[in-house]
């Protein structure tokens, strides 16, 4: 079935996966974004997020910065803390790094993929109030982009509340009874 | 997208997301939707209310629901009241106008049509001749579906979006008969 968007890879041939290996100055923009990801602490210093999204974004447009598995893991990593510290603010940019990685870096979407970059960005899903709408739109673009990913449908079926959540916040500013009527399936961790 | 709320966004983001995996999750993801009684409600008011962008991807996703080989989404589909919604959609006055708004609209027609033509081809013949006569009777439709058609056999997208011939052709698997 075709009908997909314009961000989308047409599945009749499979998702596109091909992605150019990464320049030594990409790693290692990739390397020190992923130190100051470690760095960064729910209720910290709100501008040092702000700063890497910033340095994050002008490598997205000068191309300049590939998505490792240590910077995507170390993402991951940090919105699980952000979320568990009810920092709105760092969710926040977080969500809005992963989303750049997703949808603007070569290879982001893939490395997405892996069981930790979405249970991070299914973490904002489920979030609730600690993640502000802001969060949970980047959030669920992300997921939008890691869905093409080859083998990614499948891990996030698995989430088994996907279509709950996103009905959630399908559900908002909509005149439905979502709280009273949506049951949400009880959700394995993700190990 | 500019200039809409943070919750608008989330909900064109959260639409997009249900159609991907919708597009790509194969029949079981698309019955799960499709008797989430809560998203397709969601859906369907996204399709009526929403701002161009979310109506299209909400077309989309009940293109993608409608598309499914299980006979039970189809059911769960003409039971959500999912056609109702898509032919209301089809029979409006269309905008008309340029530029990205108008195309979403536009894909969101197309969409809707062939999701009406979807869940046409899944029912069974007696009911199928009463389902969405004003919609699919249309001369427009028609034109519609000719045009989606010859753009399939073309291999060009229309309004960015790549169709098979299959997918116009034989839209939807025959539902088994029942006995």
């Amino acid at each position: 079935m075709l009908g997909l968007f314009a961000q989308e890879a047409p599945p009749a041939e499979g998702p596109s996966d091909i992605v150019p290996p990464p320049t030594p100055a990409a790693r290692e923009l990739a390397r020190s974004l992923e130190q100051e990801l470690g760095r960064l602490r729910a209720g910290g210093d709100a501008s040092a997020a702000e700063a890497l999204l910033a340095r994050l974004a002008d490598g997205v447009r000068s191309e300049a910065v590939f998505a490792t598995p240590g910077l995507v893991g170390a993402l991951a990593v940090a919105l699980h803390s952000a979320i568990a510290g009810g920092d709105a603010a760092l969710v926040a940019n977080l969500a809005e790094a992963a989303a750049l990685v997703a949808s603007g870096v070569p290879g982001g979407h893939e490395a997405l993929a892996s069981e930790a970059g979405i249970g991070a960005l299914m973490a904002v899903l489920r979030a609730g109030d600690a993640a502000p709408p802001r969060a949970q739109a980047r959030a669920a673009e992300a997921l939008s982009q890691v869905a093409l990913a080859r083998g990614a449908v499948a891990r996030l079926a698995g989430t088994r509340d996907l279509l709950h959540r996103a009905a959630m916040l399908l559900c908002r500013q909509v005149t439905l009874p979502c709280d009273s009527t949506l049951q949400p399936p009880p959700v394995p961790p993700l190990s | 997208m500019r200039g809409r709320s943070r919750s608008e966004e989330a909900k064109a983001e959260a639409a997009l997301l249900v159609n991907n995996v919708l597009a790509l999750g194969g029949d079981e993801q698309r019955l799960r939707a499709a008797e989430h009684a809560a998203l397709m409600g969601a859906v369907k008011a996204l399709l009526a209310q929403g701002v161009p962008p979310q109506r299209n991807r909400a077309a989309g996703i009940l293109l993608h629901v409608s598309g499914a080989g299980d006979p039970a989404a189809a059911r769960a589909l003409r039971a959500c009241g999912a056609g109702a919604a898509l032919e209301q959609c089809l029979l409006a006055p269309q905008a008309g106008g340029k530029g990205a708004a108008a195309d979403e609209l536009a894909a969101m027609r197309v969409r809707a049509l062939m999701a009406t033509v979807n869940m046409n081809a899944a029912a069974d013949g007696a009911r199928a001749a009463r389902l969405f006569p004003a919609a699919l009777s249309d001369s427009e439709a028609t034109g519609s579906l000719a045009e989606l058609l010859r753009h399939a056999l073309a291999g060009a997208p229309l309004l960015g979006v790549a169709w098979r011939p299959a997918d116009v052709l034989m839209p939807s698997p025959p539902t088994p008969p029942s006995h």
